[in-house]
């Protein structure tokens, strides 16, 4: 699990106020004519950083991006894996220690950036002023800011030159920005500030990004379920597990112990078969959506399996106290392929499937596997972004204390 | 959509509506014609200076973001009833709040015979003018219009188009809406001065996978984008030799007079548009290429009768005239023209950049595209438009697929006149403007500039004024309605 570093600033008020609104935000959205209050946004602050240090990007955000398709073909190159290397290594670069914890407690910077807030109800050109604060004891000087959206995102200065600072002040910039339109679904939307300088603090450089998220996360798990993957026998043909209409067959799956609501014990968390009807929705198959899961641990574990041999993709966690971490996960294909691919393990294993035609191919095994993307500790998780892979199916996921 | 070459919905400026040549008239002399060799001469003379921008007239301001005032009933005047004034006159009589009020054609049948179908639409009558190539000003000088539109010849756009702006009205005009630099910067001015919109008809801004394109480079589809690709690739010879298509073959004759890209517009604004163009970037300098002129030549020998006029004209238009324009932020645009040579129809549409690439006309799927995005796709391989196309679609096809179906070009015309009396009922910022359509027009009297030079680039003249480094909607608009008609 790689956590990018988040350090809270001089605005240190604004982290706590936008991590709270972010806890909150369940509670908007629900009543349609209702107004939609402004979005929850997650403020970050990094420390002055060094030079050469990449500004962050939506290296999250592009990693939950709904996948539209997925075949062998394009897992091998994984964009989703990339995006997540680039991440720790970002997160690396900018705090410059490996203990997280340990940067908490650092001093907050002297020189700190607060991004105002940015609505994403586009299409329209939103105004975002970046404010330097210098609470060093030297005046800064040639202090010039940069301002980047998500990748693709028009940006224009509007003022960009910010001259001197003195001590205990703040001077602001301002950039326009094109905010394309709402899309369904669950983005987050990083938008990162750059101020360079002399004197000051002496750093010459500090960033600060805000992530705005398009949407609230869903409830739970059942809640996001889009994919039949559970039929019964004497009813397969809302089965659509593969691409061809198969599916589990319910009564092998309660043979083997894995019956509508039975809890299981994987990887040290106990997680529960979906509570639904043979023939309904059991399952996601992953597309970037966010997902509520409270509470602490050691490990988030999945139960899964694949409708391909390639359905692995990055995990987001995303704490609540402003941190985000990634991992990566993977389940076999449901039947041949090994047990062990993609570093999985075997939970359940069921003689033959239910086919659009009926149950059939009892000669092969159709099983479910478990995964599970390391926790830090300490740090209570708000929500997950899951990966964009739709090959990937995720019947239940839980945290094991 | 299904992108067909014989599909006349896709290919844009043909239509069935064919007329008898009336008697000629004189046609003013702009880049070509028998003092092409001095035009081009002034054109390089005053080439050098094109970057700097002429100072604004007194007391005018620029037109960017500035929105219509708002009319109730938008009131038109038609000059210009051949194939496209005809052909467009359905949608001015049908969208919700327009009404065509005047209608002039040199040739003053042409004006009855609108005028007939607008009164057996169940319309008003419009009042009839023609009979004179200065009729226009005769109905200009009359009537009071809120919206003209020109579909004449192109050498008659830029001096109808001012005429317009000066009688108070707000002017559509077809392509090109001049020819010659400083007639941009006139019509710029002009605009400025009069507070009157100038604009482009452009209806290939309002495809549908253009629209599309639009909207996925603005949500970061393609990454950041670094070039794009567009133009006008449409056989045209058959209608450039038929006997009265194009009224005293006014088309045909450009071909004999200049060389230049004289219409790569349709697929050059939908590249401008994704790249933001004057919008937060802007063209700055053009170099041009062109090859020998050998398809109209060849056509003729292979098709048109030794006693055909035509025998008397030499083509010396490039077939294939390239405009490669780079931009402020880095970006580079290729235009093509090439109506002279045997080959399905393409506007090419292109774009491409750190993430992805959309590339139309090449049968993908139905749409007639395909696409190609990370983190979606992975193995390097094509997938059909139609996904995204239906997850970016524009509000404007939403909410019109049914009224502009069966409609011009596939439906984007009537879309684009439903939006322009839209935008002018409901008083909105025009998502076209005087500046998109000057820039857009840049490379017909720049590329014969660069062409001159032999292929060096040329400055495009910033038509903003310093505008284009502010960010502006354009046409990735606000959903809006269309207010009743009381
Ligand atoms: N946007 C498109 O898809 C599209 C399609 C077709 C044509 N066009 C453009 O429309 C314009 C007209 O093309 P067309 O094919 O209809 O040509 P056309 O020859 O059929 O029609 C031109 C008309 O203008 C009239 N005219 C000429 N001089 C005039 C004057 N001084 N006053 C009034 N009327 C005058 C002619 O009598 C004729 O009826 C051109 O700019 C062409 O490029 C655009």
């Amino acid at each position: 699990m790689n956590t990018k570093l988040i350090r809270r600033g001089a605005i240190a008020g604004l982290v706590l106020a936008t991590t709270l609104a972010l806890s909150a935000q369940a509670a908007f959205g629900a009543t349609p004519g209702e107004p939609v209050p402004t979005d929850p946004q997650v403020v970050t602050e990094t420390p002055a950083a060094a030079e050469d240090a990449a500004p962050e990007r939506s290296t999250a955000a592009e990693a939950s991006t709904a996948a539209e398709e997925s075949t062998a073909a394009e897992e091998s190159t994984a964009p989703e894996e990339t995006a997540a290397a680039e991440e720790s290594t970002a997160a690396e670069e900018t705090s410059g220690t490996d203990a997280p914890e340990d940067a908490e407690e650092a001093p907050a910077p002297e020189i700190a950036l607060d991004i105002s807030e940015i609505s994403l109800d586009g299409p329209a050109i939103a105004e975002v002023d970046v404010t330097v604060v210098n609470d060093s004891a030297t005046a800064m000087r040639s202090v010039a800011v940069t301002f980047e959206g998500p990748v693709g995102w028009q940006v224009a200065v509007v003022e960009d030159d910010l001259g001197s600072i003195k001590p205990g002040t703040s001077e602001t910039a301002t950039f326009q920005v094109r905010i394309p339109e709402k899309r369904p679904g669950f983005e987050l939307r990083v938008f990162t500030a750059e101020a360079t300088y002399k004197g000051g603090d002496g750093a010459g450089s500090a960033t600060s990004s805000r992530a705005v998220p398009t949407a609230a996360p869903l409830d739970n798990l059942a809640t996001a379920f889009n994919n039949v993957g559970i039929t019964s026998e004497s009813a397969t043909t809302a089965g659509a597990f593969d691409n061809e209409g198969n599916s589990f067959s319910a009564e092998k799956l309660a043979a083997a112990g894995a019956g509508k609501g039975a809890e299981l014990d994987v990887l040290g968390a106990t997680l529960q078969m979906p509570s639904v009807d043979p023939g309904t929705r059991d399952n996601v198959a992953a597309a970037g959506q966010a997902v509520r899961v409270q509470g602490a641990g050691e490990r988030l574990v999945f139960l899964g399996s694949g409708s391909s041999t390639a359905a692995t993709g990055t995990v987001t966690v995303y704490y609540s106290d402003g941190t985000v971490g990634t991992g990566s996960i993977g389940f076999p294909n449901w039947s041949f392929h090994a047990a062990d691919a993609h570093g999985a393990q075997l939970v359940v294993s069921t003689n033959g499937r239910n086919r659009p035609s009926g149950y059939g191919d009892s000669a092969y095994q159709y099983r479910m596997f478990a995964h599970s993307v390391p926790l830090d500790a300490g740090k209570t998780v708000e929500f997950v972004v899951l990966p964009g892979n739709s090959s990937m199916h995720i019947f239940a996921m839980g945290i094991a204390p | 959509m299904t992108r067909m070459f014989t599909s006349p919905r896709e290919k844009v400026d043909s239509t069935n509506d064919l007329h008898s040549v009336a008697s000629g008239f004189t046609r003013r002399n702009l880049i070509g014609g028998a003092l092409a060799g001095v035009a081009l001469a002034a054109t390089m003379t005053s080439g050098a200076a094109t970057a700097a921008a002429p100072l604004r007239r007194n007391g005018s301001s620029s037109m960017a973001n500035e929105p219509f005032q708002p009319v109730d009933i938008v009131k038109i005047g038609l000059i210009g009833l051949g194939n496209r004034g005809m052909g467009m006159l359905g949608s001015w009589v049908s969208v919700p709040g327009a009404q065509v009020v005047a209608v002039c054609d040199v040739r003053a049948d042409r004006a009855t015979r609108a005028a007939d179908r607008v009164a057996n639409a169940g319309k008003p009558r419009p009042r009839e003018y023609g009979g004179s190539d200065q009729s226009f000003q005769k109905m200009l000088d009359t009537e009071e219009l809120d919206l003209v539109y020109i579909a004449t010849p192109w050498e008659f756009h830029y001096a109808q188009g001012k005429a317009a702006l000066r009688a108070g009205a707000h002017v559509g005009v077809e392509l090109p809406i001049a020819t010659e630099l400083d007639e941009l910067w006139d019509l710029v001015d002009t605009s400025e001065q009069t507070r009157k919109h100038l604009f482009l008809m452009e209806n290939c801004s309002y495809g549908r996978n253009e629209l599309a394109m639009l909207k996925m480079a603005h949500d970061g589809v393609f990454g950041d984008i670094t070039s794009g690709h567009g133009g006008y690739l449409h056989d045209l010879r058959a209608l450039l030799f038929n006997d009265g298509y194009y009224t005293d073959d006014w088309r045909r004759l450009w071909h004999t007079r200049s060389t230049a890209s004289f219409y790569a517009m349709h697929g050059l604004a939908p590249i401008a548009a994704a790249m933001d163009i004057n919008r937060g970037d802007r063209f700055t300098t053009l170099s041009a290429t062109a090859t020998a002129a050998k398809g109209l030549a060849d056509y003729r020998e292979r098709f048109v009768s030794r006693d055909h006029r035509s025998w008397k004209e030499e083509y010396i238009n490039g077939d294939l005239v390239t405009c490669m324009i780079s931009t402020a932020k880095g970006r580079v645009v290729r235009a093509e023209h090439n109506v002279s040579q045997p080959r399905p129809y393409s506007r090419i549409n292109t774009i491409e950049g750190s993430r992805g690439i959309f590339e139309d006309y090449v049968g993908g799927d139905a749409t007639g595209a395909r696409i190609y995005s990370e983190p979606r796709h992975g193995g390097d391989t094509w997938r059909g438009a139609s996904a995204l196309r239906a997850e970016f679609d524009h509000w404007l096809w939403k909410d019109l697929e049914g009224p502009a179906a069966g409609g011009g070009h596939g439906g984007m015309d009537y879309i684009l006149q439903w939006r322009i009396v839209q935008q002018m009922r409901t008083g909105q910022v025009p998502d076209i403007d005087v500046y998109d359509s000057a820039a857009w027009c840049a490379p017909v009297p720049l590329s014969v500039m660069s062409l001159e030079k032999g292929g060096r680039p040329v400055e495009v003249p910033d038509f903003t004024r310093g505008e284009w480094k502010k960010l502006r909607l354009g046409l990735d608009s606000v959903r809006s309605t269309m207010p009743a008609v009381v």
